[in-house]
């Protein structure tokens, strides 16, 4: 859930995706900027913290990592709940991975509505020349369902940051979008920001980061 | 059982398990490609096995061949169990298994009977796990009822906290020389049954003061939780969760749901020495097995390197046979392989 205190944003986000589509891996980039190419697979959830500042605002992600065989499926709901956003993340080379992106979308706008800002990962871009997911596919199916679509590598740590740059950037915007409305409505308990009118605009990162 | 049949019994069970891995070894491509089911497994399978105890001497490096038997032994598994196949956490059961064993067929069943015990963890609606999960509780809210209501209280109570010590047998919490003593120790089935639950109840029970000291709350307590791994200490555990299970039967305000989760005769009943055998034999089975098959020569371990032939090296008593196939001369070990290439 998104708070606001002492000014800093506090949102959630959980990475979601087929086993070894490499949702550990691009966490641990993005974190500790390590990369290891046998990190054993994920079978209870975890999380990691990321402080990053953001239009002068200071924004801590708590970054859920999942287990992701489909066996482990009927956890999803306990870790997604109360998420601002989720990633959602395939393995460029595995066709199959990609369902399963499908299947985490249907589930998400199901259980969450829009209140959750989605961004598709297309991961192990190194591997290009075994892509087994057509952009244009890719990229259409994002775009019809309201999510921003990707391509990461966390071998070779290509277009991690960006990806958790835009996310932290939507889930600003829809917080902001929220309180605003909340304002409106004369329910000012949630309202606790430093400057809440500064218009949530889409900074110059964010669409020079498009791949 | 007699020598004679031990070894009658390691022959069966040998040509069973090469029977089993040639139905995939002798899968074509375009079979392959016609089953999706199978090609889901098998890649499941590859990739789970490339991340498996890499830093252990015995499964490190490039092209390690024990990678390649860890890899039969599930393939064979899935078609021994098509219908469970392959799960996440199967490779970390096996894993030691077969670094204590050493031996390709005797760790399959090894295996097979280990699975046997634990296949509801894998259920695809997890209601195994959901079971043990609460059975958990029950226990730990009469063995420490304080840390019980402060999970209840931070959203923890379902314990999910706990699922990966529960789904792998804490595999993952400690070295491999420390969980094959704990393995060894929950397969006796003494001093009762679900001894698991008690090891989760007793290292709980050990944080319980970080856990309501530091008024953890969902996240944190995952989070301490999964940083336990590597760090808890054996021996203290097994002795305090022994020291917990006495406690429990001593306690005088004992409960039948108490009594049934761990195999104790409930209150009013008396057949004490029917349900308690019937229990010990069931919960000592995998290490029968294992005992059983400790003692088949080791010459034959793992020497599968280049994954392209068929190798068939185990057992030096078993009846070689070399046979001719349009020219070619096969050399078989089994009857088994003769009757289903002739």
């Amino acid at each position: 859930m998104s708070t606001a205190r002492n000014g800093t944003h506090n949102f959630k986000v959980v990475l979601l995706g087929e086993g070894s589509v490499g949702k550990t891996s691009l966490l641990l980039r993005y974190v500790e900027d390590k990369f290891n190419e046998r990190h054993t697979s994920t079978l209870q959830a975890t999380f990691l913290n990321k402080k990053i500042n953001l239009n002068d605002k200071r924004i801590n992600l708590a970054i859920w990592d999942t287990a992701g065989q489909e066996k482990f499926h009927a956890l999803g709901p306990i870790y997604y709940r109360n998420s601002n956003g989720a990633i959602l993340v395939y393995d460029i080379t595995e066709a199959d991975s990609f369902v399963k992106v499908k299947n985490w979308v249907k589930e998400l706008r199901r259980m969450l509505g829009s209140d959750i800002v989605l961004i598709i990962a297309g991961n192990k871009i190194d591997l290009e020349h075994e892509q087994a997911v057509p952009t244009e596919e890719a990229e259409s199916f994002s775009k019809s369902v309201g999510a921003q679509h990707y391509y990461t590598s966390a071998k070779v740590n290509y277009g991690i940051e960006e990806l958790f740059l835009v996310l932290a950037q939507l889930m600003l915007q829809k917080y902001e979008q929220g309180s605003q409305t909340n304002h409106e409505a004369s329910r000012a308990s949630q309202v606790l920001i430093v400057d809440d009118e500064e218009p949530a605009h889409r900074s110059c990162c964010f669409n020079s980061s498009r791949i | 059982m007699t020598h004679s049949e031990i070894k009658n019994l390691q022959r069966r069970k040998t040509e069973e398990y090469f029977s089993m891995k040639l139905q995939w070894r002798s899968m074509t491509e375009g079979q392959e490609s016609r089953f999706s089911e199978y090609r889901e497994r098998k890649s499941l399978v590859e990739k789970d096995v490339n991340r498996t105890d890499r830093t252990h001497p015995f499964y490190a490096g490039e092209n390690n061949p024990n990678l390649i038997v860890l890899q039969d032994i599930l393939m064979t598994y899935v078609m021994y169990n098509f219908d469970l196949g392959y799960v996440q956490g199967m490779s970390d059961i096996l894993a030691p298994l077969l670094l204590l064993l050493g031996n390709e067929v005797d760790s399959f069943w090894c295996f097979a009977g280990f699975m046997e015990k634990i296949a509801p963890n894998f259920d695809m609606d997890q209601a195994g796990m959901k079971q043990q999960l609460l059975h958990l509780q029950q226990l730990l809210t009469f063995a420490s009822p304080e840390l019980a209501q402060h999970l209840a209280q931070k959203d923890s109570g379902n314990m999910y906290f706990c699922f990966r010590w529960l789904l792998v047998w804490f595999k993952r919490e400690f070295s491999h020389r420390d969980i094959m003593r704990l393995w060894e120790v929950l397969w006796t089935g003494l001093p009762c049954a679900n001894f698991h639950l008690l090891i989760c109840v007793a290292i709980l029970d050990t944080e319980k003061d970080i856990l309501i000291g530091k008024d953890y709350g969902f996240t944190e307590v995952l989070k301490h939780v999964n940083d336990l791994s590597m760090r808890l200490d054996v021996d203290k555990i097994l002795s305090t969760a022994e020291g917990i299970y006495h406690q429990i039967v001593s306690a005088p305000h004992l409960t039948d749901q108490i009594r049934v989760i761990l195999g104790l005769p409930t209150i009013g009943r008396s057949y004490t020495e029917d349900s308690h055998s019937d229990t010990e034999d069931k919960e000592a089975s995998p290490k029968a097995e294992c005992s059983r098959t400790k003692e088949t020569s080791r010459s034959n371990a793992t020497t599968n390197g280049n994954g392209t032939d068929q190798r068939v090296l185990f057992t030096p008593e078993a009846d070689e046979v070399t046979l001719e196939y349009n020219g070619i001369q096969i050399s078989v070990v089994t009857k088994t392989v003769w009757a289903l290439l002739a």
